[in-house]
């Protein structure tokens, strides 16, 4: 019996569309991080799944809840914040990772949870005005007799109350449990030389750009890039406070086995080595930087989460600021609007 | 006290439009002088000069001989009404005709005493504490002069007062502003493009054309001795015939003196036929000194209180002919195609010089 | 009633248009229902907690002292903004409306313009002019005005600036209309009765307007209690309005009702606030 070329022709079609025509549908939190991801996470594990990664942004955790609430949910897997994380998987709004599939070896053990694994980390540093003395530690941040100027600082008690009681003496490794009374003290005396609580960012970028504050403390990425764009300043990673964003899948997702595969590829330290090429954000997985030919020691400076940078920073406990988060968030609006 | 007013060599443009053409005009203490010509003729610039309102390019307008031209209108101390009343809307008809009194400081006491006097003089005393939203537009005439005549200005303007309001009402407030004015012995400078209303109010009429005085006279020298064609035409009914066609008639029985008197300096004489003082000639008339002309009745229109017939005189020309609609007359009145023979008494003719009328 | 010639068609055609119109309600309804129903909604959640009816959100408000702040804080920056907007508003609508139909229509155009501008461009242009490096700082300290630059941005006051600039247009228009619509010749009855300018102002001119002054800073009041990106980005975190708590609380409560119980409180405010207006306008009309 002879068969038909047609058939032939079908037969390949069709396994195509099953296993190399699927697709994945991320959401990424957009701009430069967006475009880093895309190049060293989502384009190897195209090539290697043989699959189509469609990408999205997320405005916040608010997405991915109407979708699980309205069982439509259209997302496989959604950048996040830990601290986003911790919230969505005490929701049920995450599935599961499976680590027979996802490799955790090489990451920090108390930031990786059953529900979310961290892609990078991204550090709060201290930022100074080239024209003013340098700012290089907490102490000096909030030292505003010997160090004048006016401060910004994020709009937010997370990053903040490590800063105040790092400041105030605290060693590094006894922050946790954060000493509420002990941190707002710190920050009552630094009130006055606030002028401004950043939101976002690009605010926080565009202040150190347009010189609008002497001494602010920010992300690592914008800082650099804020330099890069001709900010006349410097920032210091001693002392940075190092916090994760991860990656998770949606409770019911329409690929979830896939995803789990496509996980594995992005948190494999291979791809994970790539990151910095495009970003500042560091790899979470430690491994990384020992995967040889990829980053050279100009990067490794660079870049946040390299052993040498890492050492001097403080990583933060999602595990506290799960439990005292909305308490912190209520006591530092009481502080702020006083 | 009533007061006079001067006005002379007064002239406004818009740009090339001429609205007063330097215009003179005296208006006697306690008259009641009305401004009258079509629109664009120029009568409400010169109401609004006096007002104030209107600022002339030059001239003087004196009042009880001082000179008022340049004062703001709030320092003139003029009445006004105005044509769509002005009231405020949110006052009551009392603080309404109580604002000018206000405004000169008089007290509550005696404000009131006032206020409730002027709204007597036009029977609006009952709706003192009315919203003015809530009034007829006769009522609000009433208030509006009200408000104008309560703090005893020497001198009113009104400018067509009367025009919103229906023929009835409007023929009734005629008299009742016209015994209004006698009463408080006000000089009144009244503005309206209603003939029959300027008749019969005025004391004067001033006609206006084109940014000019055309005729200033009692209604009577106005209506009987039109100084124009354009006066004639523009006050009642009236019919043109050229005096040549008149004259070519060779029965039109007018004595030579007449004419003589009559034409003599005129370039280009019309007559001017009134279709009320034309009678039919049934020869029981026989008195000289009359026109006379033969036509063809071509049309009879009944109008309830006049009859009204299209006579076709032999030069071709139609006159109108008005008769009352007395059953005596109706009877023998001639049928439409009959021939007639029309007759005007010679104190009833009168002739002006032919001019092209814009229509 | 007696049965004349053709009285049954004519009162069945009466009868179908009666129902015809109310059909055309429909629509009505629906919008209405559309609109109240998701208000309904979060409004009833305001009052659940971790599934069970509880007043916890509304506890939390009085337990804070900062949601007592925020209110204020929004409270005063909406009636500051108002009262410049009237300020401002009232003598730029009065010019406008002195003017020639087509200067008018060319300067609402002017005034229009920054309308069309994007509500996010407008506050970076301000924030542009008023920050510490900012054009108004640079020329007023080579001017020799100030030695330091003044806290312009990131403050009440940048806010204020931003949100005045943003709602005058809304105010003028509003009041144009009421403005325009003033019978000239009241005006000229008012003189020549014996009042002078002012005196024509204050008791003709400016009553007559009232109605429109006060839609439109009632308007301009409700709309400036729910600013968000303007205080946000010049307010430089000191200027905490009720729209961002609510935002917030999305993001700290995992629950519609901490955030929706804000507005809950706001309605009711903004309610309170329309009816005292009323009340006081109501009793001068």
């Amino acid at each position: 019996m002879r068969v038909s070329p047609i058939l032939i022709a079908l037969a390949i079609a069709t396994a195509g569309s099953t296993a190399n025509g699927a697709e994945l549908l991320v959401a990424t939190g957009g701009g430069i991080i967006a475009h880093a991801e895309r190049e060293a996470l989502f384009s190897p594990a195209e090539k290697e799944l043989g699959i189509k990664i469609k990408e999205t942004t997320i405005d916040g955790l608010q997405d991915v809840r109407v979708q699980v609430q309205s069982n439509s949910v259209t997302w496989d897997i959604s950048q996040m914040s830990l601290e986003e994380c911790m919230m969505a998987s005490k929701e049920g709004l995450l599935e599961k990772i499976d680590t027979s599939i996802v490799s955790t070896e090489g990451f920090d053990k108390n930031v990786v949870t059953e529900y979310c694994i961290p892609a990078y980390y991204y550090s709060t540093v201290i930022a100074s005005a080239s024209n003013l003395k340098q700012a290089k530690s907490w102490a000096d941040f909030f030292d505003a007799e010997n160090f004048p100027g006016d401060r910004s600082i994020y709009n937010s008690p997370r990053y903040n109350l490590e800063a105040a009681l790092l400041a105030d003496g605290v060693p590094a490794d006894k922050l946790y449990p954060l000493d509420l009374d002990r941190a707002f003290r710190k920050l009552e005396a630094l009130k006055p030389h606030i002028t401004v609580w950043w939101q976002s960012g690009a605010q926080s970028a565009q202040l150190l750009k347009d010189g609008e504050v002497d001494y602010i403390g920010m992300w690592n990425g914008r800082a650099a890039a804020a330099i890069k764009d001709g900010a006349k300043a410097t920032f210091t990673f001693n002392q940075a406070i190092l916090s994760a964003d991860c990656f998770v899948i949606l409770k019911g997702a329409p690929n979830k086995e896939l995803a789990q595969k496509a996980l594995a590829i992005f948190f494999a330290p291979g791809p994970q080595a790539h990151l910095p090429l495009y970003v500042d954000y560091g790899p979470a997985n430690a491994k990384a930087f020992s995967v040889a030919g990829v980053l050279s020691d100009a990067d490794k400076a660079r870049v946040n989460t390299s052993p040498e940078n890492k050492k001097t920073q403080v990583v933060q406990s999602e595990a506290w600021w799960g439990e005292h988060g909305q308490e912190a968030v209520e006591r530092w609006e009481n502080f702020r609007q006083r | 006290m009533p007061s006079s007013i001067e006005i002379s060599d007064l002239t406004k443009r818009y740009g090339q439009f001429v609205s007063l053409d330097n215009v003179s005009l005296s208006v006697s203490a306690g008259e009641f002088l009305t401004l009258l010509g079509p629109s664009g003729s120029g009568k409400t610039t010169l109401l609004m000069s006096i007002a104030g309102f209107t600022r002339p390019d030059a001239g003087s307008i004196r009042i009880d001989n001082k000179e008022i031209v340049a004062l703001p209108p709030h320092k003139r101390n003029i009445g006004m009404v105005f044509q769509n009343y002005a009231l405020f809307p949110h006052m009551t008809v009392a603080e309404n005709v109580g604002y000018p009194l206000k405004l000169r400081g008089v007290g509550k006491a005696e404000r009131d005493q006032r206020i409730t006097a002027a709204l007597a003089a036009v029977q609006m005393d009952r709706f003192a504490s009315r919203n003015v939203a809530q009034l007829s537009g006769g009522q609000r005439q009433r208030v509006a002069v009200a408000r104008a005549i309560v703090f005893e200005p020497n001198i009113i303007l009104m400018d067509e007062p009367l025009s919103a309001l229906d023929k009835k009402l409007r023929e009734e407030m005629q008299v009742e502003l016209k015994h209004l004015q006698v009463r408080l012995g006000r000089t009144v400078v009244y503005v309206t493009h209603d003939q029959k209303e300027a008749l019969t109010m005025s004391d004067r009429i001033a006609v206006m054309r084109a940014g000019k005085i055309e005729q200033i006279a009692t209604p009577k020298d106005i209506y009987e001795a039109p100084a124009s064609k354009f006066v004639a035409d523009f006050i009642g009914d009236s019919d043109f015939v050229p005096a040549s066609v008149v004259l070519s008639t060779g029965d039109h029985a007018l004595a030579r003196n007449f004419l003589q008197a009559k034409l003599g300096s005129l370039r280009d004489p019309i007559f001017v036929l009134r279709p009320e003082k034309i009678e039919i000639d049934t020869g029981a008339d026989v008195s000289h000194g009359a026109l006379r002309l033969s036509g063809t009745v071509q049309e009879v229109l009944y109008q309830g209180n006049a009859l009204v017939a299209y006579i076709a005189l032999e030069s071709g020309q139609v006159i109108r002919l008005q008769r009352g609609t007395r059953t005596s007359i109706m009877e023998s009145f001639p049928q439409a195609g009959s021939p007639v023979r029309i007759l005007v008494h010679e104190k009833d003719i009168c002739i002006v010089e032919q001019e092209e009328l814009a229509r | 009633m007696t049965a004349g010639v053709n009285s049954a068609i004519l009162a069945s055609v009466d009868a179908s248009e009666k129902r015809q119109s109310h059909l055309l309600l429909f629509p009505a309804i629906a919008v209405v229902s559309l609109a109240i129903a998701p208000f309904l909604w979060l409004g009833a959640l305001s009052f659940v907690a971790d599934g069970q009816i509880s007043l916890e959100h509304y506890a939390r408000m009085l337990a804070n002292p900062s949601y007592i702040t925020t209110f204020v804080t929004t409270l005063q920056m909406s009636a500051v903004v108002t009262a410049f907007v009237v300020l401002l508003g009232f003598p730029a609508a009065y010019a406008i409306s002195l003017l020639p139909h087509r200067l008018a229509t060319a300067a609402l155009t002017l005034v229009a313009i920054p309308f069309w501008t994007s509500l996010l461009v407008r506050t970076y242009a301000w924030m542009v002019l008023l920050q510490r490096n900012g054009l108004i700082n640079t020329w007023a300290i080579e001017l020799g005005l100030v030695e330091r630059p003044m806290r312009l941005a990131n403050s009440f006051l940048g806010t204020s600036i931003g949100m005045i600039h943003i709602m005058l247009p809304l105010f003028i228009f509003t009041l144009y209309g009421t403005v325009k619509a003033i019978d000239r010749t009241l005006l000229r009855a008012a003189a020549n009765l014996g009042a002078s300018p002012i005196r024509t102002f204050m008791t003709v001119f400016l009553p007559l307007s009232l109605p429109g002054v006060v839609t439109g800073a009632m308007l301009t009041f409700i709309i400036c209690l729910g600013f968000y990106v303007t205080p946000q980005l010049l307010g430089g975190g000191n200027v905490t309005t009720i729209p961002m708590r609510v935002q917030q609380n999305i993001l700290i409560y995992s629950d519609w009702g901490a955030a929706s119980a804000l507005g809950v409180v706001l309605i009711v405010i903004v309610a309170l606030v329309m009816l005292t207006l009323r009340a006081v306008v109501g009793k001068r009309g």
